[in-house]
This record gives structure tokens, sequence and C-alpha cells, in this order.
């Protein structure tokens, strides 16, 4: 073309659906533990996880720096972890129902198995949920941990290991983890 | 505990946490042979760590279905991400039909707020129990807006004296214009999602966070914001939302909420808020009033949108903007450009039903770019209408071979990938 002062403005084309379906595969377990640890409810969780992404897809353009994914759609994914909260608060029967029946009675999980385990996890603080949650669904790495939340690895230990006391406490309060 | 056993057990964490066995640690095995303590909290931690693990592992067909989900999406010949960020489009699209020169996009007001304050527990009840409200309400440098909002709808005082009325629940718009007398009905239609009612918004938004543990809360001081004493709260949460309110020292209720940070846009400033300003909702009445005459109703409906809806909208601007394009393909663009569209509709003496549908096809344009999710380039510096030899937009649609491109006369023409235009 003969004119020489244009921009790339946007191109959705910097990255295709191959290359995304990679950045999908190495992000999809840290932010599925990242809308898990938020919303306490794995339906709700998977349901995040797939929209998140497919935003990330139709978003693309607005992320300039592709090393930067991880960050970005872990954003992405917040937001609409909250949005979602949000929508769920409207409606306030919904909402009671959200508080108590996970926290308390846990019906809403299917597998007995994991009910005392998932109880014992919801009533964690989020600071402390989290990065347990990172650490077991994606790759059982401190050093994941401490690049996800940009933490230093020391600290993503201390982090952890006060969760397992907190997670220890809750279980022997209600009698044990199996 | 001795102290010893305090290290001990801040190794057993990072033992676990790293997956090493203590035996690899001569000390430290030999310390929990010894320590029945020690030993019993190790053997904890690590039927913990063994239930997590299985528990995660129980998850894994979760992670394979959403990856599967995904790729199915990806494949999909018609990706249309209905999202949440679908929202923001409509508002910016619903906004711009009726504010033209001050839109407001809340879109995902996603405040956090903590209830450890407790004069935030007290600003934020004030909110919570109100149900109606009004309050100005300005995007950036754009003027400011009066609005009034109930549950379900919202009127907006704009420029020039004409008023919206947005009733949400029927997804109609009613525009009065006093200056000439003149009421225009708008009707939406193909909406991905209801557009949200951003006092609804702001207060649910309130109401959770509340709850919301991770946020951060500080104190701002004092300031004086006409002629009432304030103090202002800085609340924030990671570096994603960011907003400062200040209340009235006397009874709490806010005067000033400055949020930041909402995605992609500048400040929003709310200021003048009236609580509990009406008693009943005949103010957001959509019929027409007596000595108004209806000049004809406007649809807008939002689907369907093609390569035609692309070209009509760019031909439409370059003929407000003396034959050129927009800079970039983006919603925002019309927000940045409300002054000198507005002043170009006014000058060419439009009425309002043709400058709401210039401002519509516009719309339409910018909507179809937005919902292509596929390869696409614009470049449009130095391009005039009617350049028939330079191409400003290209993007190659699913399943094809070949790219769409279209050129500044805005003909469309089927290019093969080798044949594209270089990138300057």
């Amino acid at each position: 073309m003969e004119r020489c002062n244009n921009k790339l403005f946007f191109s959705k084309g910097n990255v295709d659906r191959q290359t995304y379906a990679e950045l999908v595969r190495d992000h999809s377990a840290r932010i599925f533990a990242i809308c898990f640890s938020i919303l306490s409810n794995k339906e709700d969780a998977e349901d995040i996880t797939q929209q998140a992404f497919l935003r990330g897809f139709s978003d693309i353009k607005q992320l300039r720096d592709i090393s930067k994914f991880g960050a970005w759609i872990t954003q992405i994914a917040k937001r609409m972890c909250l949005d979602l909260l949000r929508r769920k608060k409207l409606n306030k029967t919904a909402l009671k129902q959200i508080t108590v029946d996970y926290v308390k009675d846990e019906p809403a999980y299917d597998d007995n198995k994991y009910s005392r385990l998932q109880s014992a996890l919801m009533q964690l603080k989020e600071e402390y949920r989290l990065p347990l949650m990172l650490y077991y669904f994606d790759g059982k790495s401190t050093k994941k941990i401490a690049e996800s939340l940009e933490i230093t690895v020391d600290t993503a230990h201390a982090h952890l290991s006060r969760a397992r006391k907190k997670l220890r406490h809750l279980l022997s309060t209600e009698g044990g983890a199996q | 505990m001795k102290i010893n056993c305090e290290i001990i057990r801040e190794k057993i964490g990072v033992f676990i946490n790293d997956q090493i066995d203590p035996e690899e640690d001569g000390s430290l095995a030999e310390h929990l042979k010894k320590c029945h303590e020690c030993n019993k909290y190790y053997q904890e931690l690590k039927t913990d760590d063994r239930a997590l693990s299985d528990f995660a592992d129980s998850m894994r067909p979760i992670l394979a279905r959403i990856e599967e989900n995904i790729n199915k999406e990806l494949e999909n010949e018609n990706i249309r991400i209905v999202s949440i960020q679908k929202n923001k489009i409509l508002r910016i699209a619903v906004a711009a039909m009726i504010l033209i020169g001050a839109i407001i996009t809340l879109n995902q007001f996603g405040i956090i707020l903590d209830g450890t304050t407790a004069a935030w527990a007290k600003v934020s009840q004030i909110i919570l129990e109100t149900q109606t409200i009004s309050f100005n309400v300005a995007v950036g440098k754009g003027p400011s807006v009066f609005c009034t909002a109930s549950q379900k709808k919202i009127k907006q005082k704009l420029p020039l004296g004409i008023e919206a009325i947005f009733d949400y629940d029927k997804k109609k718009i009613l525009v009065l214009n006093p200056n000439d007398r003149t009421a225009m009905n708008i009707e939406l239609s193909g909406l991905p999602i209801l557009p949200s009612n951003l006092f609804v918004d702001f207060k649910s938004a309130i109401e959770l966070l509340k709850e919301y543990p991770d946020t951060v809360v500080k104190q701002l001081g004092k300031k004086v914001i006409n002629n009432k004493q304030t103090r202002g709260i800085h609340v924030y949460l990671d570096d994603t939302i960011d907003i400062k309110i200040w209340y009235d020292t006397k009874d709490n209720t806010p005067v000033l909420v400055i949020a930041g940070k909402l995605i992609g846009q500048t400040d929003v400033v709310f200021s003048d808020f009236n609580f509990n300003v009406i008693d009943d909702e005949s103010v957001f009445n959509l019929d027409i009033p007596e000595d108004y005459t209806q000049i004809e109703s406007v649809k807008m409906d939002l689907k369907n949108l093609t390569e035609q809806d692309l070209i009509d909208g760019l031909r439409a601007w370059a003929g407000l903007m003396q034959n050129r394009f927009p800079e970039k393909l983006d919603l925002a663009i019309i927000q940045q450009h409300s002054d000198s569209i507005e002043q170009t509709l006014s000058e060419k003496g439009m009425s309002d039903v043709d400058k709401s549908l210039i401002v519509i096809k516009i719309m339409r344009a910018l909507m179809f770019i937005d919902q292509l999710a596929v390869e696409c380039h614009y470049f449009s510096d130095n391009v005039k209408l009617g350049d028939a030899d330079t191409a400003i937009f290209w993007y190659r649609p699913r399943s094809s071979k070949t790219y769409r491109v279209l050129y500044g006369d805005l003909h469309i023409a089927d290019v093969s990938p080798e044949n594209l235009p270089e990138r300057p």
C-alpha cells in the first residue's frame, strides 16, 4: 500500500484458535480454582470458567501483550464471578440459599465422600481457600501459586501452611477429613 | 509446644507443600519418631493433603469438559459470545441513542465495599434502603446528566432540556423534547441480554460487597463539598476496582462518588444525591404528554448484523466527518466524538428521528465488528470516502479461505491471503 502512516488499531488475528486452545489448556485449571474459590460452587465455577475463556477469545484484541494473558484472563474471570454473585444477590431468597446451603448443610454437593472437606473449604476465608485451590488444581506447585498471586515463593509457602492449619482446625472440630 | 516443635511444624508444612518425604531430612525424621504430637500433626496434614488431592482429582472431569466445551465453541461457525461484556455494549448502544452527547456506561458496577468501617455500614445502609434516587452523573469529561431512578425505570435529563425515560421491563424509551414539544418512542429488540439499571446495579453491588472479604477500605479525610462537611472513604480491591465516596458527616448520606477503573472507561462521577425523591412512578410514565406531538417511533433491532451494516455505518460516519472514517472501530468512538456528531447533525437541521437513525447505523456497524470474533484488520489513516484503491478493513469469515476486503469507496471484494494488502 502507498500509505505509510497507518497504524494497526486492532487485530483479532494475533491469536488463532489453536493457539487460544493451548492458552485455555495452560490456564483452565488455575482459572477454575479461582472461580471455585470465589463462588464456592463447582457448577457456577465451571460455567464462569468457560464463559471467561470465550470472552477472552472475543476480546483478545484488547490484550496488547500476549505474555500477560494469565493476569488478563484472571481479571476477566474474577469480574465475571463477582458479577454473578451480584446478580444472585438481586434475589434475596436465592442469596439466603447460597450462603446458608453451601456453608451449613452441603446438600448442593453430590459427592458425599468430600462433603465434609468441601464444607470446611467453604468455611475458610477466601484468602486461605484460594492458595489451597490453586495448589491442588494447578500442579501442586508453590512456584505457580507465587506467580499467580504475584507473591514470593516463601509467602506462597506461608499462605499455604496457614491455610492447611485453618482447614485442619475446621476439620478437627467436625471430626476429620475422611 | 516447644520452640523446636514450632520450627519442626513449619518445616512439615514446607515439606508437604513441596511433596517431599520427611525421611529425606534426617533431623526431621528423627524428631517425628520421638515427638508424638508433631508426628500426629504431620499425619493429619498428610491425610488432609491426600483428601484435597483426591478432591481436586474428582474435579478433573469438569476441567476436561470445560476445555472440550470451549474448543467446541471456538470451532462453532456462529460464535456469538453473549456474556456480561455485552451488557456494556448494550448500554453504550442504548445510551448513545438517547444521550448522544452524554453517554452513561456504568457497565459492571463492580464496586467492592467492606462493612468493616462503621461509617461505611451507615452510608451503605442508606443506599440500600432507598427505593428511588436522583443524582447527577458524568462520564469522563462529558457533561453531567441528571437522573431519577427507581428499581425498573430511569429518567435522564439531557442537554437542551431533553428528557429520556427508559423502562427496563418494557424495553422502551420515551424521548421528550420540550423545545418543540415533540416525543419519540424507541423500541429495543434483539437484545442479547436485558440491559440493566444502574441504580439497581449500584444497590446490589453494595449489598454484595458489604460482605465481600477481600476488600480494602481507607479513610480519605475531610472535605467541604457543596457547603457540606464530608468525610471520604476509599475502597478498592486488587487493582481492578477503585471507588471513593464522600459522605455527609451529619447524616452519612453520600455526597460525591467517584468510580474509577471500570473496564474501558474513565472515572464516573456521581453527585447531588437525593434519596427517596418520588412517591409514585408517574414520572416514568411512557405515555406521551397531551401537549406533545408524537413523531415517528424508532425501532432499534440489535440482531442480524451483516457486512452491509458495516458499510452503511461507515458511510454514515464519513458523511458526518468530512468523508473520513473513524480512527478505530470501537463502540467508545461514538462517545469520544459525541460532541462533533451532535453538532454536525444539528447543523444539518435533521429531525430527532433522522439523527437517531444515523447514530443507530453507526452503532450497528460497530456492533457488527464487535461480534465478529475472527481475525480482522482496520486501517483508516488518510483514507477518504471514495478511495477505491485503498483497503480499509478486512477479515476472514469462519471457514473461509479468502478474506473479505472493504475499500475506501466501500465496495467489498474476496481476496486470497497472498493478495492481501500489506500491513503498513
